[in-house]
């Protein structure tokens, strides 16, 4: 028995395992609505209905949740904070207890005191001692906040790209999910991600931060590569290097050092350093991820080098982190295609 | 992200169609409790510990429920297969089935299910280990028939 596939599935496969897992598939979760299709199988309706009566009860079953929504969302024009600990500044006036942040104001924490904001209906933010963080917008369909330093631990429920906080040096684009993010004095930030999925954006570069992932952000370069906080400590340090670099000479060794480290699970890193190496590195890159993970037999290597959006898109498909046309609808804007050199 | 930690957890306790049904409960119950939550960083071990109450629940609401066939939603040999196998892991003691579940289930990893379910690195190590030691035993003591 392989103790060392059963820790870590990357490994060399145990035959035994293997088979356990390959039966044990069909208790996997699934959504339920893959569910039903699954049980009704091929059962086919007799007669479907014609298109404009299905496009008609989709546009009102959407307008519907919609108006719903945005009653729900109505509610809340300026957020309901909590202090504790100590006292709280809103708008420069001291507070301790209850309180509202408006849209505009910024809330500071003492050194010893906390703060719980209430974000409208959607989630909660947790403000920690020394944190300064202002109210930008609370809107039906953005809400958006900005942390000048310290640290936050956000936890939304809501459609993905709702709820924003804004950085010095990028922006924290909620996809559904809980995260913490810190701000140094100089400006400097780190995203890590508890549950769901964080985008971190500046201009045209994103990153897509899943659950046990981490992202900083720098003066100059705006979000960095993802990783994962369990990689080796020298897979992080280099990672660190090469995001640090905006200028000639590029840091070769620095991603060798990350190719060298990288697991099956750091795919999602070597997916991003593919736009951010210069184009004679991605070659390097490209061989490490199929080496990791399995690439499709037609992959053309050509086209990924070229960063090509449906070769990217078969490559990402790799990953196994769901199906791509989510991802295009909700989390990929497309704005990150712009290679790097 | 959440949702194959939850099922882990009530296949380790409930049949896998009440499972199923249980994963969507426990996010409605975690929802409707958020503002209980002090700690975000600490979500998904209080997801876990609704999901494991819940499955509690489930039998208390239910107390034979469990009788009904394991495979009720089968309909094919690979999920009767399947249904077998989960039938064996739920006979190993408590202590193994979740972290098993979780692993030859959902696929997590060792570092995965440690940061889901709040065990310590080393327990999910020896569970894991003594886990599918036990199962393996079992397995060739009694084969499917």
């Amino acid at each position: 028995m392989s103790d060392d596939y059963m820790w870590d599935p990357s490994a060399s496969a145990d035959a035994e395992t293997e088979r356990l897992e390959r039966i044990l598939k069909h208790a996997r979760y699934r959504p339920a609505t893959e569910r039903l299709a699954f049980r009704l199988g091929g059962l086919r309706p007799r007669r479907a209905a014609p298109v404009w009566m299905r496009l008609a009860a989709a546009l009102a079953v959407a307008g519907a949740v919609s108006g719903a929504w945005m009653l729900w969302s109505a509610r809340t024009a300026a957020w309901d904070v909590q202090v504790s600990g100590g006292v709280a500044r809103i708008a420069s006036r001291p507070v301790t207890g209850a309180a509202r942040l408006g849209v505009g104001e910024w809330l500071e924490t003492d050194p010893d005191a906390s703060a719980r904001v209430r974000v409208g209906v959607i989630g909660q933010v947790e403000v920690a001692p020394g944190t300064r963080v202002g109210l930008v917008s609370a809107g039906l369909l953005e809400k958006r906040m900005s942390l000048s330093r310290g640290t936050i631990h956000a936890m939304i429920f809501a459609p993905p790209r709702r709820f924003f906080v804004n950085t010095p040096w990028a922006v924290a684009v909620d996809l559904g999910c809980a995260y913490s993010l810190s701000v140094e004095n100089n400006g400097d930030g780190l995203l890590r991600v508890t549950a769901g999925w964080v985008g971190f954006q500046a201009g045209g570069r994103e990153s897509f931060i899943p659950a046990g992932a981490a992202c900083r952000t720098s003066a100059g370069t705006g979000p960095g590569t993802p990783f994962y906080l369990d990689s080796s400590d020298e897979l992080q340090q280099a990672l660190a290097e090469l995001d640090s670099v905006s200028t000639a000479p590029w840091p070769r060794l620095a991603l060798e050092r990350v190719l060298a480290e990288a697991r099956q699970r750091d795919g999602v890193t070597l997916w991003h350093l593919l736009f951010r190496v210069p184009p004679a590195e991605r070659v390097l890159v490209y061989q490490r991820f199929s080496e990791l993970l399995p690439v499709p037999p037609e992959m053309e290597k050509d086209a990924v080098l070229r960063l090509e959006r449906r070769a990217m898109d078969r490559l990402w498909n790799a990953l196994g982190l769901g199906p791509m046309q989510w991802w295009r609808r909700w989390k990929w804007p497309w704005a990150m295609l712009t290679p790097t050199g | 992200m959440h949702s194959g930690m939850v099922n882990g957890i009530l296949l380790a306790r409930v049949p896998r169609p009440y499972a199923e049904d249980l994963v969507q409960d426990v996010f409605l119950f975690a929802f409707q409790k958020l503002n209980t939550l002090r700690e975000p960083a600490a979500f998904a071990g209080w997801l876990a510990t609704i999901a494991r109450h819940r499955a509690a629940d489930y039998f208390r609401r239910e107390p034979r429920a469990e009788r009904l066939p394991e495979d009720l939603a089968a309909c094919d040999s690979s999920d009767e297969e399947c249904a077998w196998v989960l039938g064996q892991i739920r006979a190993l003691p408590e202590a193994y089935r979740e972290t098993l579940l979780l692993r030859l289930v959902e696929g997590m990893s060792g570092p995965e299910i440690a940061a889901r379910t709040g065990l310590t690195p080393d327990s999910v190590r020896v569970n894991l280990h003594r886990g599918m030691k036990q199962l393996r035993e079992k397995l060739e003591r009694e084969p499917r028939r």
